[in-house]
């Protein structure tokens, strides 16, 4: 029997996605349940205060559905406590963490009840999404008091990795424990550059939200403000005009591929091969170029707005991307086949980072990271979103888990966006690209939710509305974060200074899109 | 190595480009950055549509350190370069170049700065 017959007072918000309120001491019973189905997948879970009233709040995807489950549970008192999930569902682990900082709703039972996101100095008791806190409040100054780990037992090293690092690696802090040159374990510092963009939405207007998302992290700019607008258009009950929505998906397609170029050129960094990195660099250079000429920003940031796209599509321009394709896929063959035919790269991903498929379905690891271990999920497929519905395509998966199957499963990706971007460019419907902004307004107090797949997987967005319709909460799920979580599993076993790198690009995760 | 990649990189040849011996200007309709033309606002008629769109406060109206009069500043500092504020302004005084050269020497360099002309009546109040 499916959950919503289960559930008695589910309550549909939006299509596809419903909700159904909860007390403290039936939650742990209605998530063993949600987790009992291996369709049913956490998703998020973060605290929202609103009107002085606290609500923990969990979201799951049900993909027998194609839709979407909000777990509202109100919680009161000045230091609500409730049992900490993390048994039922070891995916909580790091989102039971961030609602305790950030909202003060605590969980009972959890097995390491530390800060996650907010420095070392924050003071206690502040809490940025509770007790009424505004971004423009100042903090007050405490003396830092950072979490001391234990030191490393005889003939075992800890060796500390960043946050500052050559290139332009962005920061983030591994204390890699080794035995001689073999990893045994590691700790994860990540959040160096949390800016705390949900909580300076809050107050925004639908004009000013897409510049917010599009700043979670550069390089998914496009994914994200796709999402936010889908989720103000869902709160709107209006749909993109359907040029807009082809065009959204080509957007997002070029935004996939010139990802998964620079992933292979930093993975072809990680093992030497230099050739092969600059190859790579060279393709999403050209994309990077064609963005800049479409969209007037390499990044594609300014082009989704509530409604639609801020610019449409000459017929030159689409010539233009005809061509690049073209060019684009010629060169991708030849170096794809190059790729397999050089010993020293294929060796070296070769079960190197494993991540094992169970541990990637408990752990809720998602986008290419969870499909290259066996967790067959993809939201163009399963929660269709702008055109993808209407196109073909194919969703990859392996099952390996390990270095080259991320990169593998990477480059038939690759494919499948050609094949995308080919259809719309032969089937682009003709009509306006956004619909007039009086027509996109949503009604004060209303909440949506809007989700795309990232080229880093899936992000989902959750916002709220006040009374003067501008954002009141919003809360954004990136796929990094979710990966980030698993990313350590992958790592004993290994050699520090051979394995590492490769393992870490391999996974390919952003620092901004977990920091937020 | 595989040769193969050899043979790919000798025949794909440089291509990066000369910048800055040789300009390398970005695609036409490219967002560099806002330019202010001061003959063509009309703060003075009070409009400050500008200044509300502009989320960095990067447009912002300024009281001269003499404490009396007031000017408009855009200032590239914190400016994002989302250009909602050419396409609010009602009467083009803005527009976003597409210039990509965003350099400057002091932070008065990325400032310009539109006077705010009071009117004085005979006895000399505001
Ligand atoms: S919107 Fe245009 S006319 Fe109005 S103050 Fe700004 S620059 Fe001047
Ligand atoms: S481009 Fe954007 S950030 Fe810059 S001045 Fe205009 S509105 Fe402000």
């Amino acid at each position: 029997m499916s959950i919503l017959d289960w559930a008695r007072q589910v309550r549909l918000l939006h299509p596809n996605e419903w909700e159904v309120v909860l007390t403290p001491a039936n939650l742990t019973t209605t998530v063993e349940a949600l987790c009992a189905n291996p369709r049913n997948h956490f998703t998020d879970m973060f605290g929202v205060e609103m009107g002085g009233e606290r609500q923990l709040r969990l979201l799951f995807a049900l993909d027998s559905e194609h839709g979407w489950l909000h777990l509202v549970v109100p919680v009161t008192g000045d230091s609500p406590h409730y049992t900490s999930l993390v048994e039922v569902c070891p995916a909580t682990l790091w989102y039971e963490r961030e609602v305790a900082e950030e909202c003060g709703i605590i969980p009972s039972g959890h097995p390491g009840p530390l800060h996650l996101r907010l420095p070392d100095d924050w003071p206690e008791g502040v809490y940025p999404h509770g007790g009424g806190f505004s971004w423009q409040d100042k903090i007050p100054a405490v003396a830092p008091h950072p979490v001391e780990l234990a030191s490393a037992p005889d003939g075992i090293v800890d060796y500390p990795l960043g946050p500052v690092r050559s290139g332009v690696v962005e920061s983030g802090h591994y204390l890699l424990r080794t035995a001689g040159e073999e990893l045994v374990d590691m700790r994860l510092q990540l959040f160096y550059k949390h800016r705390g963009i949900e909580k300076r939405a809050e107050g925004c207007s639908l004009l000013h939200l897409p510049l917010i998302a599009e700043r979670i992290s550069g390089t998914s700019a496009f994914a994200h403000s796709l999402a936010l607008c889908e989720a103000v258009e869902r709160a709107a009950g209006i749909e993109a005009p359907p040029r807009a929505r082809y065009l959204r998906t080509l957007f997002a397609e070029l935004e996939r591929l010139y990802n998964h170029h620079g992933y292979q050129a930093d993975l072809c960094q990680a093992t030497g091969l230099v050739v092969g990195q600059a190859q790579f660099d060279v393709l999403k250079e050209r994309l990077l170029r064609l963005n800049a000429r479409l969209a007037g920003h390499r990044y594609l940031f300014g082009l989704n707005v509530p409604g639609g796209l801020s610019r449409d599509l000459t017929d030159t321009e689409r010539q233009v991307i005809d061509e690049e394709l073209r060019f684009q896929r010629r060169t991708f063959t030849v170096l794809e086949e190059l790729l397999f035919r050089s010993n020293s790269h294929i060796d070296r991903l070769e079960r190197t980072g494993t991540l094992p498929p169970e541990l990637a379905l408990a752990w809720g690891a998602v986008g290419p990271v969870g499909r290259a271990a066996g967790v067959d999920r993809d939201l163009r497929r399963d929660h269709p979103y702008a055109a993808y519905a209407e196109l073909d395509f194919a969703v990859p998966l392996e099952t390996d888990g390990d270095a080259l199957a991320r990169a593998r499963l990477r480059l038939e990706e690759v494919r499948q966006s050609f094949r995308l971007i080919d259809q719309i460019l032969g089937s682009l419907p003709s009509s306006a690209v956004r619909v007039p902004p009086e027509a996109c307004m949503v009604r004060p107090g209303v909440s949506a939710l809007g989700w795309v797949e990232s080229p880093r997987g899936e992000g989902v967005h959750w916002l709220s509305f006040g009374e003067q319709r501008q954002a009141r909460r919003y809360r954004v799920r990136t796929g990094s974060f979710a990966n980030w979580q698993t990313f350590p599993a992958a790592v004993p076993g290994h050699n520090i200074l051979t394995d590492f790198p490769v393992i870490e690009q391999s996974f390919g995760l952003s620092f901004a899109g977990a920091d937020r | 190595m595989e040769l193969g990649w050899l043979l790919r990189g000798w025949r794909t040849g440089i291509v990066t480009t000369p910048y800055p011996t040789r300009p390398d200007p970005p695609p036409q309709g490219f967002r560099g950055r806002p330019q202010l033309d001061g003959e063509r606002c009309r703060i003075d008629d009070g409009c400050t549509v500008c200044v509300e769109v502009c989320l960095p406060r990067a447009l912002r109206l300024e009281t001269v350190p003499n404490g009396l009069d007031r000017r408009l500043v855009l200032d590239l500092l914190p400016c994002i370069m989302c250009g909602l504020c050419v396409q609010a302004c009602p009467t083009g005084a803005l527009h976003m170049q597409s210039d990509g050269e965003l350099a400057v020497r002091s932070p008065q360099d990325a400032q310009t700065i539109v006077p705010l002309e009071m009117e004085v009546s005979s006895d000399g109040h505001i």
